[in-house]
């Protein structure tokens, strides 16, 4: 175990380092820099020189990259241009909210989409399975911010049970914060559901069709019972890859739900630094992202054999 | 389906069903209690007190600064401290210059001393009185390097006159000498951009490092939560002039706290605004909400002018013929009036129509004329070659603009692309030059010889110049140190014939200034430079 831990994060270094070069790059491939974004129609050649000096844009791009790589080994971030703060800091005051509403939502799309998918599964060929597939095939087909924006109108304009705005972390009102959390987490988690559902009808499917399964049920075990504890252990492996790859998609790509429920979340801050050329930001959420991205898929894969006894490490 | 099975599906879906309802019932019993107890919490605030008479604004972005003038500053940033801080004069409605922190001031013969003579009683938000020392030492801060004070070149000779030295005779009275006498010196002090704000020395920690303005506007700023909210409260000791209020001059008073809290999506803002969670926001001409009588619109003239800009120095349009016909191919009244779905109307200079500069001169332009524009094409020898014309979606009116002025001058013969970009690339083109039209808006100038001053100059220089006639120039630069208004006026006439006969862009007009508030709210006012203003502003 302690070995495939060791290789699998040796593995990750060089993804991270291909990513870190990559977001750099392109980063600097993009037209417009922060100076001149700051200044707009301003015209001023000394102010536009003195902000690029002090950005360190007037250095070559290969000696950014170096100067970047060598303050990142030492847990340096850098500053943000346009906020004036460290950038560790904009992380660790924005992450929180990210994961508060990432795992919100994932737990919740995991509760009904595996009972869902089982259920499904064993329903084929009755009227359940039908309904269940299109309504997955519904929830896929809606985008996460049409359906914030309706919840919103529904809950927060229509009926004003909940804000439309604004947020509040656990830290500072403790469970009032569910009221903040709960319509962007539905309106991320629809979507998730739907995948996973799916996800999970068909491994269970294939789990049923299995001699075990028969075998248990000519034992006289009751549905639940051959359900739960023979079909749900077996099916619920391919499933749990794709909680996992939930789990990252939606760590880096929250910013839409974000910015529609005005969460001060890292996607938010990534998308607002990525239009503002706040380069040291940008670089920092995204090298976040990808280490996050592997974390998960390692901590996955190391669930497996939980999960499924066949799998060794 | 076999009994069990049923009995097992029947008690998963009972499960669900009634955690779902429980979760529902819980949020709306908390929730009904009070709908502005939701309100208020919507917008995350922790006092209970200031609640119901809370004024709640929907800013798009969050202030990156607290600093009046910061270089990282925004339109959130000047909305917010437009409040807050306050400078020696101020801009009435009409953009001209009027006392504030200054009773009044004297203009040495020469034209290069100003006298100011504080008003007595005024107050910091942190108690202390105004004098003299307090202006110095402001003036002092933001002209260091290290404050980041967008203006600096404006005061420092680099981009206007050079503030040679300030002194202060006694406490009521300051001095600022010139190095050349300079017409504009009152207004670039009062720029809501980086207005030369009078500061308390305790807006900075012993490092000289910026914390907080410690100002002597009506409002006080008292919490910043970044990303989510400002929060101005009133300042009980704040004395307001006596002068009738205009712009942000006069009369002053905060009837209520101020909340600007941010919210990205516009979608977002307008559904809080109909669930009476904020109680105004600023909105795209296209983009507003259908009558009701929750909410009203306030909506006036700005100083921002939407352009189409030429570039002179590319092939395609070197000639000013081409740039003729392009003008004459327009039906440009039309396209305003199609652009700000009439909210507003057609201005071909560069002063805007609020301005009291602005003359009947201004207001001549271009009519479309589709046999001179042949006329002109073939003169060029035009061969159908395509013009691209570059712009963004960031402010959807530059597009929809764009979209309009392409499709004309299709139809009038002048083969014409879009090319919609990132702003980021926008902005970077514009500053660079490259491109050959461009759909564009200028940000409000104070004064019509700024606005000038940016357009005009030499090119290989200056790339985001637009405007390369040194006759110009030379009348631009004859009128700096005029303060007569006719003599300006007709200065500015001839620089607008002159202009129209370059044709280096088409004027269109002022981006309108909207604001759709909750009918909840009394007193605010549009103003021509754009920034909301709460003081005078009440809330039922």
């Amino acid at each position: 175990m302690l070995s495939y831990m060791i290789k699998r994060i040796a593995m990750a270094v060089p993804t991270v380092l291909i990513v870190t070069l990559l977001v750099f790059g392109m980063m600097r491939a993009i037209p417009g820099d922060p100076a001149s974004l700051m200044l707009g129609d301003v015209n001023d050649p000394a102010l536009l020189a003195q902000l690029r000096h002090q950005f360190g844009l007037d250095r070559s791009v290969p000696e950014q990259f170096v100067l970047w790589v060598t303050h990142l080994a030492h847990g340096d971030l850098g500053m943000s241009i346009v906020r004036h703060q460290p950038v560790a800091e904009l992380i660790r005051t924005t992450f929180p909210v990210t994961a508060e509403i990432v795992l919100s939502a994932t737990l919740l799309a995991s509760l009904i989409a595996i009972p869902a998918g089982l259920f499904a599964a064993w329903s084929q060929n009755r009227r359940a399975d039908p309904a269940i597939v299109l309504t997955s095939i519904l929830l896929v087909s809606l985008p996460s911010f049409w359906v914030g924006i309706l919840l919103m109108w529904l809950f927060g304009v229509k009926l004003q049970w909940l804000p439309t705005f604004g947020f509040e972390s656990f830290s500072e009102v403790g469970w009032g914060t569910v009221r903040y959390l709960v319509l962007p987490v539905i309106a991320v988690a629809l979507g998730e559901i739907a995948v996973l559902t799916r996800m999970m009808r068909a491994s269970s499917l294939e789990v049923l069709r299995l001699e075990y399964i028969s075998h248990a049920r000519a034992k006289g075990l009751s549905e639940p019972r051959v359900l739960l504890r023979h079909a749900l252990p077996n099916a619920f492996g391919p499933a749990l890859t794709v909680v996992g790859l939930i789990l990252g998609h939606l760590l880096a790509g929250g910013a839409v739900i974000e910015t529609v429920f005005t969460l001060p979340g890292m996607g938010r801050l990534l998308v607002e630094s990525i239009y503002a050329r706040d380069y040291p930001v940008v670089q920092a959420c995204l090298l976040v992202i990808a280490l996050l991205y592997v974390l998960v898929n390692l901590v996955v894969d190391l669930l497996y054999p939980v999960f499924d006894p066949r799998m060794k490490l | 389906m076999t009994d069990r099975g049923m009995r097992f599906c029947r008690c998963l879906l009972q499960t669900a069903v009634l955690l779902a309802s429980c979760a529902i019932t819980s949020f709306a019993s908390a929730s009904s209690s009070s709908t502005d107890a939701v309100s208020s919490e919507a917008a995350g605030q922790a006092s209970t007190q200031a609640a119901t008479h809370e004024i709640r604004v929907a800013e798009g972005e969050d202030t990156p600064t607290s600093m009046p003038g910061n270089v990282a500053r925004n339109t959130a940033t000047d909305n917010i401290l437009g409040n807050v801080v306050e400078s020696l004069v101020a801009l009435r409605a009409d953009l001209s210059v009027a006392p504030m922190l200054a009773d009044s001031w004297d203009i040495s013969p020469d034209g290069k001393t100003y006298t100011f003579h504080l008003r007595h009683g005024v107050l910091f938000h942190n108690g202390a009185p105004v004098t003299s020392a307090e202006v110095k030492w402001s003036f002092g801060f933001l002209m260091k390097r290290s404050s980041g004070f967008e203006c600096r070149s404006v005061f420092d000779g680099g981009r206007g006159v050079k503030v040679v030295a300030v002194t202060t005779p006694d406490p009521d009275t300051v001095v600022f000498e010139l190095d050349r006498p300079y017409a504009l010196f009152l207004k670039q002090m009062v720029d809501p951009r980086c207005p030369l704000a009078v500061l308390h020395p305790s807006s900075v920690d012993s490092d000289g490092k910026w914390l907080r303005p410690v100002a002597t506007g009506p409002y006080v700023f008292a919490d910043w939560k970044r990303g989510q909210y400002v929060l101005l409260k009133r300042f009980p000791q704040y004395r307001p002039r006596t002068e009738p209020s205009s712009g942000g001059a006069g009369a002053k008073l905060a009837y209520a706290d101020v909340r600007f809290v941010v919210i990205p999506d516009e979608a977002a803002q307008k559904s809080a605004l109909a669930a009476g969670q904020i109680d105004a926001m600023t909105i795209d001409e296209n983009n507003l909400l259908p009558p009701d009588p929750r909410w009203h619109l306030v909506e006036g003239p700005s100083a921002d002018p939407a352009v189409l800009l030429m570039q002179t120095r590319d092939p395609s349009l070197s000639d000013v013929r081409m740039r003729r016909a392009i003008a004459l191919a327009l039906d440009l009244p039309g396209i305003v009036n199609a652009v700000t779905d009439g909210h507003g109307h057609y201005n071909p200079s560069l002063i805007p129509d609020a301005n009291k500069l602005y003359s009947t001169t201004d207001a001549t332009g271009y009519t479309k004329n589709l046999p001179e524009v042949k006329r002109l094409l073939t003169q060029v020898g035009y061969h159908g070659q395509t013009l691209k014309l570059e712009t963004s979606r960031r402010f959807e009116h530059m597009y929809t603009l764009a979209v309009y002025v392409q499709s004309l001058l299709t139809k009038a013969g002048i083969r014409t692309e879009l090319d919609v970009v990132e702003w980021s690339k926008q902005v970077s083109d514009f500053r660079s030059g490259r491109f050959q039209l461009m759909s564009f808006a200028y940000s409000a100038r104070i004064d019509p010889a700024l606005m000038f001053g940016d357009v005009l100059g030499d090119k290989s220089k200056t790339p985001m110049a637009q405007w390369e006639n040194p006759a110009a120039l030379a009348l631009l630069h004859s009128l700096q140190g005029v303060s007569d208004e006719m003599a300006r006026r007709q200065a500015f006439d001839r620089l607008h014939q002159m202009m129209i006969a370059d044709v280096p862009m088409l004027g269109m007009y002022n981006t309108p200034d909207l604001i759709l508030i909750s009918s909840r709210l009394h007193g605010l006012t549009s103003w021509p430079m754009r920034r909301m203003r709460f003081y005078n502003v009440s809330k039922d």
